[in-house]
């Protein structure tokens, strides 16, 4: 790909290996918060599993179905917010999450940048667990 | 790295016969339009590279008009059926197959627009259109029917012959976009008896931004470009003579070469599909195997998207092409796959290996020591693996 790739490098370096994804069973993993965005018509979805602890995302686990932004954007998402407070999690936007990854192409930010919404779902699985408790 | 071409449907390498021929031509800058011996002698390497075109598909010499493309040939046949129908009594109306090339589809939307009926023609599984669905669709009124000769995304080959029958019987015109069959499978416009046909030289190892369209004596015509008397005034604007000579040394080679498609390059494409079916689990192979191009597999990888499928085969050398929505920017997936398949899923995991005559079996063997591993890693990073849709 080099030099004529049609992704930045860093989007390149996320996809081909992306960082803090859930391999095997989601039963391996302990999580107190699940969120699932996308679907298969669009091309593009995924599911991030947090760990929370005293208000902190201490691990966070996710799995992409979709092209390499799509793969790229949430695994970046998953470095940015492990160890962040959840308020300041929640307000992570896909504009942030683009920045950090050099940018993406026009076309590709609104279908395939949907990590955030699925770690606000997480969040809020997690807020509604706890107030059932 | 190794650079393994497997997107030959999307566009080809010139042939070297190819660019000595252009190379050659380079300095004729004359305008064949013009009456001295400068012009002349330009137009003299047009007429022979019609020569080449008419031989390759069938046709005679002044049945050929040089165009920019396949686009443009395609364009210019929905737009003449507009024409037809606006001057007719009798005709309103046109039918085009579900999976024609966008260059049909959004030209027929355009009439549309304008008020004129278009019937889409649905297709099987396989990707061949219902020919029942067509003896039901057309009547009195049809002005046109056009059905790709072979599909570009599976190469499903249509009966055009039979196809054809029953449009002319109607009273129908009969269109056929042959950009990718040419040069791969036999093709001759008068055995075919359609009325108009479209080509493109990029295909068959020629240069961009030439192509050409087949109109039978007596057919309804119309020019799309206007403002000037070339083409015997069905196509204006000033010869690309350059991109015509090299498309007419494209056309020579591409005489023999549907025989070299089906000896050389067809096994290869089966030993492909055979490994993978063999060492990929849950591959379904697109479009119909006993009725398609000898270069082109289009295999849908279930739980897998096909961009990242393409990217990381890129990552390896190895050009291919999806028909995933997220490939092209746009929200849909191929329109293609899904009019035969009605499964996002399998025309998003999709990828087409389209073959030339370059190809070998080492490509395959290249293919296959990373095919297998990309759609596994994929899949073990996928939602759509975890039962949790």
């Amino acid at each position: 790909m080099g030099d004529n790739w049609v992704y930045s490098d860093i989007v390149k370096e996320h996809f081909l290996d992306p960082r803090n994804v859930l391999r095997g069973s989601e039963a391996d993993f302990d999580f107190n918060g699940k969120g699932v965005v996308g679907n298969v018509v669009c091309g593009d979805q995924m599911i991030v599993y947090v760990k929370i602890e005293d208000e902190i995302i201490k691990d966070i686990k996710w799995r992409t179905y979709g092209c390499a932004s799509a793969i790229a954007s949430t695994s970046m998402m998953s470095e940015m917010v492990k160890g962040m407070n959840i308020a300041e999690a929640y307000k992570i936007t896909p504009d942030k999450i683009a920045d950090k990854l050099g940018g993406l192409p026009k076309n590709k930010f609104h279908c395939s940048v949907l990590g955030d919404g699925a770690l606000r779902k997480a969040i809020e699985d997690y807020l509604n667990k706890k107030s059932d408790n | 790295m190794k650079n393994v071409y497997l997107d030959n449907s999307a566009t080809t390498e010139m042939s070297p016969s190819v660019i000595r021929a252009m190379t050659n031509a380079l300095g004729n800058y004359g305008n064949p339009s013009s009456l001295h011996s400068i012009g002349h002698n330009a137009k003299k390497m047009i007429e022979q590279a019609r020569e080449s075109v008419a031989k390759l598909v069938g046709a005679d010499v002044d049945e050929i008009i040089f165009t920019s493309g396949g686009t443009e040939s395609n364009n210019t046949v929905i737009n003449i059926a507009g024409e037809i129908i606006n001057n007719n009594e009798i005709k309103k109306e046109i039918i085009i197959s579900a999976i024609e090339h966008p260059s049909v589809i959004e030209a027929a939307k355009r009439l549309e627009k304008n008020g004129i009926k278009v019937s889409y023609l649905s297709v099987d599984r396989g990707g061949r259109v219902i020919i029942d669905e067509l003896r039901k669709m057309l009547s009195e009124k049809t002005a046109l029917v056009s059905v790709m000769f072979a599909n570009n995304e599976t190469g499903t080959i249509q009966d055009i012959k039979e196809i054809c029958r029953l449009a002319h019987e109607a009273g129908a015109l009969m269109h056929t976009d042959a950009v990718q069959a040419i040069g791969k499978v036999d093709f001759d416009v008068k055995d075919l008896d359609v009325d108009y046909a479209s080509f493109s030289a990029h295909k068959i190892n020629g240069p961009k931004g030439v192509g050409a369209l087949y109109v039978k004596k007596q057919s309804l015509y119309s020019p799309f470009m206007v403002g000037g008397h070339q083409e015997a005034g069905r196509r204006a604007g000033t010869y690309n003579t350059l991109g015509i000579v090299g498309f007419g040394q494209a056309a020579k080679d591409a005489l023999g070469a549907p025989k070299k498609y089906q000896e050389i390059i067809n096994p290869i494409k089966n030993d492909l599909r055979e490994l993978i079916l063999k060492s990929i689990p849950r591959v379904i192979v697109n479009g119909d195997q006993e009725s398609t191009l000898p270069n082109i597999l289009n295999v849908s990888f279930p739980g897998a998207e096909g961009e990242s499928i393409l990217l990381y085969l890129d990552n390896y050398g190895i050009s291919s092409s999806t028909g995933s929505a997220c490939a092209s920017g746009d929200t849909k997936p191929s329109h293609v796959l899904m009019a035969m398949l009605d499964d996002p899923e399998l025309a998003h995991g999709s990828i087409r290996f389209s073959f030339g005559l370059d190809n070998t079996t080492d490509d395959v063997d290249y293919v296959m020591q990373y095919l297998p591993k990309i759609v596994e890693d994929l899949r073990s990073i996928s939602t759509l693996e975890t039962g949790d849709k």
